[in-house]
């Protein structure tokens, strides 16, 4: 998978909870935290970034949903 | 079922209990009517009771964020349907109504800012813009004290002169900044539309624009030329059941929308 692709394929799966708004305001909020542009998320930073991604999401959706969003995330992404 | 169909089958759900409600009230005879306002009004408290529950259960009650806002709302429902069951018990206000009353605005505010400041919370505060938010809050705040302003005074008054205690300012103080909060609640599923989340913010809001109507209906219906006693009440009812059908529409979703995500996981 292009490593391109990558930010965009995790805001997808947000928007599914979120609305495309906030799960691209999301990537690119929490992407920035790591250290990143949404465009510099690679296969390497992406635990960083799903790290980084929980808490917001435990707030919006709780934990069990947030914890299938981000297994989603990781395995459709390898 | 799709949270879509679940918004419009709230839609409907209300309109069924309003215009059953309209019909039924006027063929009761005039000792029942106050027994059949407080059972459908304890019935409806008690749906957002139940469903609320649901919710809070789902996300472990307090343990997590999602789950502190629908304890709240669990709470602040259970309250207030008690204090309408004691209050047509003992025939009046007592003081354990009134204790159920302050208890139960109180978990309502709680539980509406914690939904309202859910972006704030998860850390995504910079989606909204600072000076919409605060034009935003500032407007919902000034119709709200439109709303409220007239109960406000008269309870004050009533406190003031001893015929009330000072716990009956609460319900209309809770209210102000109940209402003040759709502000950040609207803003929010504004932004998150197009995601299931939308569905849970959105029946909110209108639940709130319930309690609006039920608080304000006294001072709009008279400004439009409608001050029977029967329109009074009839918008008064359609307030109340639209909040409660709404809010526990929200928190049923909100339960639905975990449970599929942990099948989900258990599939995965």
């Amino acid at each position: 998978m292009s490593d391109v692709v990558v930010g965009d394929l995790v805001a997808q799966k947000l928007s599914v909870h979120l609305g495309p708004n906030v799960a691209r305001m999301a990537v690119k909020t929490f992407a920035g935290k790591i250290g990143a542009s949404s465009a510099e998320i690679t296969m390497a930073n992406l635990p960083q970034l799903i790290d980084a991604l929980r808490p917001m999401l435990v707030v919006m959706i709780g934990k069990e949903p947030s914890e299938a969003v981000l297994g989603e995330i990781a395995r459709d992404c390898r | 079922m799709k949270f879509r169909s679940l918004a419009i089958l709230a839609g409907v759900a209300a309109t069924i209990v309003v215009t059953a409600d309209t019909l039924v009230y006027q063929t009761l005879d005039r000792t029942v009517r106050p027994f059949y306002t407080t059972g459908l009004r304890t019935l409806l408290l008690l749906l957002v009771a139940v469903a609320a529950g649901l919710a809070a259960n789902r996300f472990g009650w307090l343990r997590e964020y999602v789950g502190r806002a629908w304890t709240c709302f669990f709470a602040a429902y259970s309250f207030l349907a008690a204090s309408e069951v004691i209050r047509r018990a003992t025939g009046g206000t007592t003081l354990a109504s009134q204790l159920c009353v302050i208890a139960g605005n109180i978990a309502i505010v709680i539980g509406t800012a914690l939904v309202a400041r859910s972006f704030n919370a998860a850390g995504l505060d910079a989606l909204t813009s600072r000076t919409r938010m605060v034009v935003a809050t500032a407007v919902s705040l000034l119709i709200a004290l439109a709303l409220c302003y007239d109960a406000i005074v008269v309870n004050f008054r009533a406190t003031l002169a001893g015929q009330e205690m000072a716990s009956a300012l609460v319900s209309p103080l809770a209210d102000v900044i109940t209402f003040a909060l759709i502000a950040p609640l609207f803003l929010s599923a504004f932004a998150l539309r197009g995601g299931q989340v939308f569905w849970i913010f959105a029946l909110l809001t209108t639940g709130t624009m319930g309690w609006m109507l039920n608080q304000g209906w006294d001072i709009m219906a008279p400004a439009v030329g409608l001050d029977t006693e029967q329109i009074i009440r009839a918008g008064r009812i359609a307030g109340f059941a639209i909040a409660c059908v709404f809010i526990a529409a929200a928190a049923f979703t909100q339960w639905l929308a975990a449970r599929r995500a942990g099948q989900a996981v258990a599939i995965g």
